[in-house]
């Protein structure tokens, strides 16, 4: 079974069609990234899986039930949504936002239960941010205010996370660092992981399965090594890249690239 | 955090049986600490039992409703709109109440409140209930555009509320002079009508809607995050934000009410309570509900007292303290 799966998809902003007929299916247990030019309809895509837009026409399903005849709470148990750079609340404490992530499992006034707790050290711990749980998060360096986000979605305990360029703002060293952590949950937990990546060498490094999106359709898909070839990244860039495999001959590389005039 | 959470509430308390007392003994005619927890229990002489019980108590009593009613509107449209200088003055509401007592007083009787009934004391808080509910959907409707996205809430009720002044400014240079000071002390925001009566009026709707929002406080707490946080955690972010958006107009105009039009105090408890407890809604809305009440009877003691006989209203007194808290919020920023 499919963990997503995307049937004759319309979304729209008022008169303006970004997504058009789109059919996709994203299966279970793997990373899947998702690639496009700016303005391709990736993020929106991101933000209908994740009830934030309402589309105008077709079905996304769930671990094959519609989302619309799921309340939003048993969704929220089941995908946990990471939008680009997030708003924190000045003073919060990072232990206080990876608590939030058990909202969908606790009563109106209940506080937190053990097992709450124990989730949320949990996720505090696999992320590397345990240190920092009585540090306001405003305080945090950008690499560490991104894992404590991620902890916050890993606390939500869901099988699926959906993030939204989790590494836009930060160094080299420190977007390896958040895709090495997603990979590990992914492995270790069997996680299904769907993110926008912007960073194509980093994207084909890591991904199982890569979706290339133009014009609000799906161009391509597939394991990295079949589908980033020279044609599909002309088609989805307009750029003309020089492709190497990497030493283990496992993933592309993009070493250079023109764009085509 | 506990720790802090812990002496927090000890010293708000402290200040607030303090600042209780105070009001109590501070007036006109003084009555020491001792002789005011001896007349609350039942002894003292007939002159201290009825200037406590008839005349300080329904007052502060009324004075810690409207703190309270103020700073947790202030609380939930700070996370509603999610913007730090939300507060129901700021957004129109205090005006909606404002303009609707504004067009009793100069198309109603001149009568003043000890020579009316009960039926015409009653209609001046509730025509500010009605203006300020019509003004809350009023913003509400005028921001609606497939949902209601917290800048464009803000926005309208900030161009609400000038609309609003203007038309009171314009009844107001139309008016005789007792109309106009009448005006003028009720949209500074005082207290000096208070009575029981006002105190039984506003209270248990107050009560209700106050735990409403306790109810609430989670997801007040992951509506901070953004809406698209809060959708992926489960909350249906329109609907909640259109009922906590209701909830802190009816509690604003409960205060409003009976109070008039008390400015900052929706800012200045729920900002203090922030630096203090944080920002998790369970803790901050209690905190902030404290130091606002001891803000308000603090204002108000002195007010009354301090250019004695004439009594400034407590809302000029707040504002006097108020702005320069503003200012600096602003340079922190």
């Amino acid at each position: 079974m499919e963990a997503i799966e995307v049937k004759g998809l319309d979304v729209a902003y008022e008169h303006k069609y970004i997504i058009k007929n789109m059919n996709l299916e994203i299966p279970k247990g793997k990373i899947t990234m998702i690639i496009g030019s700016n303005g391709c309809g990736k993020s929106t895509l991101l933000k209908s899986i994740a009830r934030i837009l309402t589309p105008r026409k077709g079905e996304i399903k769930l671990n094959g039930i519609s989302i619309k005849e799921q309340a939003p709470r048993e969704i929220a148990k089941k995908m946990a949504v990471l939008p680009q750079s997030p708003i924190v609340p000045s003073g919060l404490l990072v232990k206080e936002l990876v608590s939030y992530g058990r909202f969908p499992y606790q009563s109106a006034l209940g506080g937190l239960k053990q097992e709450d707790i124990d989730k949320v050290n949990w996720a505090m711990e696999v992320t590397g941010i345990a240190d920092f749980a009585d540090r306001a998060v405003d305080s945090l360096s950008g690499g560490q205010r991104q894992r404590a986000w991620i902890a916050m979605a890993l606390a939500q305990e869901t099988e699926i996370l959906v993030l939204d360029e989790p590494t836009t703002y930060l160094d080299m060293a420190h977007q390896f660092e958040i895709l090495l952590l997603l990979q590990k949950l992914n492995r270790e937990q069997n996680r299904t992981i769907v993110m926008v990546l912007h960073e194509l060498n980093n994207a084909t490094k890591f991904a199982d399965n890569i979706v290339g999106v133009k014009d609000g359709n799906v161009v391509f898909k597939g394991k990295p090594l079949d589908v980033i070839t020279k044609e599909n990244l002309y088609t989805l860039y307009g750029i003309d890249a020089k492709l190497q495999v990497d030493e283990t001959n496992q993933y592309p590389i993009c070493v250079d690239f023109d764009v085509r005039r | 955090m506990k720790k802090r959470v812990f002496i927090t509430s000890i010293v708000v308390s402290i200040l607030f049986v303090f600042t209780f007392l105070l009001a109590a003994s501070w007036g006109s005619y003084s009555i020491s600490f001792g002789d005011v927890i001896k007349t609350f229990f039942g002894q003292g002489s007939l002159l201290q039992r009825t200037t406590i019980w008839d005349i300080r108590l329904p007052r502060i009593c009324v004075a810690i409703v409207v703190g309270v009613c103020l700073s947790t509107a202030g609380c939930v449209l700070q996370s509603v709109t999610r913007n730090e200088l939300a507060e129901p003055g700021m957004i129109g509401i205090n005006a909606g109440a404002a303009v609707a007592v504004v067009l009793l007083i100069s198309y109603g009787s001149t009568s003043y409140y000890d020579t009316i009934g009960d039926v015409a004391l009653f209609v001046m808080p509730i025509a500010a209930i009605i203006g300020a509910l019509l003004s809350g959907f009023l913003i509400y409707f005028l921001s609606y555009k497939k949902g209601v996205s917290p800048t464009r809430l803000i926005l309208t009720g900030i161009g609400v509320n000038v609309g609003i002044n203007a038309f009171i400014s314009l009844y107001q240079l139309n008016m005789s002079k007792g109309d106009y000071n009448q005006v003028l002390t009720w949209t500074s925001g005082s207290l000096w009508g208070s009575s029981w009566k006002f105190f039984w009026l506003v209270t248990p709707l107050a009560v209700v809607f106050l735990l409403l929002i306790m109810w609430k406080a989670k997801i007040l707490d992951v509506m901070d995050l953004g809406d698209e946080i809060a959708t992926g955690l489960g909350v249906k972010v329109e609907r909640e934000r259109r009922k906590l958006f209701f909830y802190a107009i009816v509690l604003a105009a409960l205060a409003t009410s009976v109070a008039g039009n008390i400015a900052f105090l929706g800012l200045l408890g729920p900002h203090i309570a922030k630096r203090l407890v944080g920002p998790v809604h369970r803790r901050q809305i209690p905190v902030a509900a404290g130091i606002s009440s001891v803000i308000i009877i603090l204002a108000d003691s002195i007010s009354r007292n301090a250019f004695s006989p004439i009594e400034v209203p407590a809302g000029i007194m707040i504002a006097i303290v108020g702005v320069p808290y503003f200012i600096y919020l602003m340079l922190r920023e």
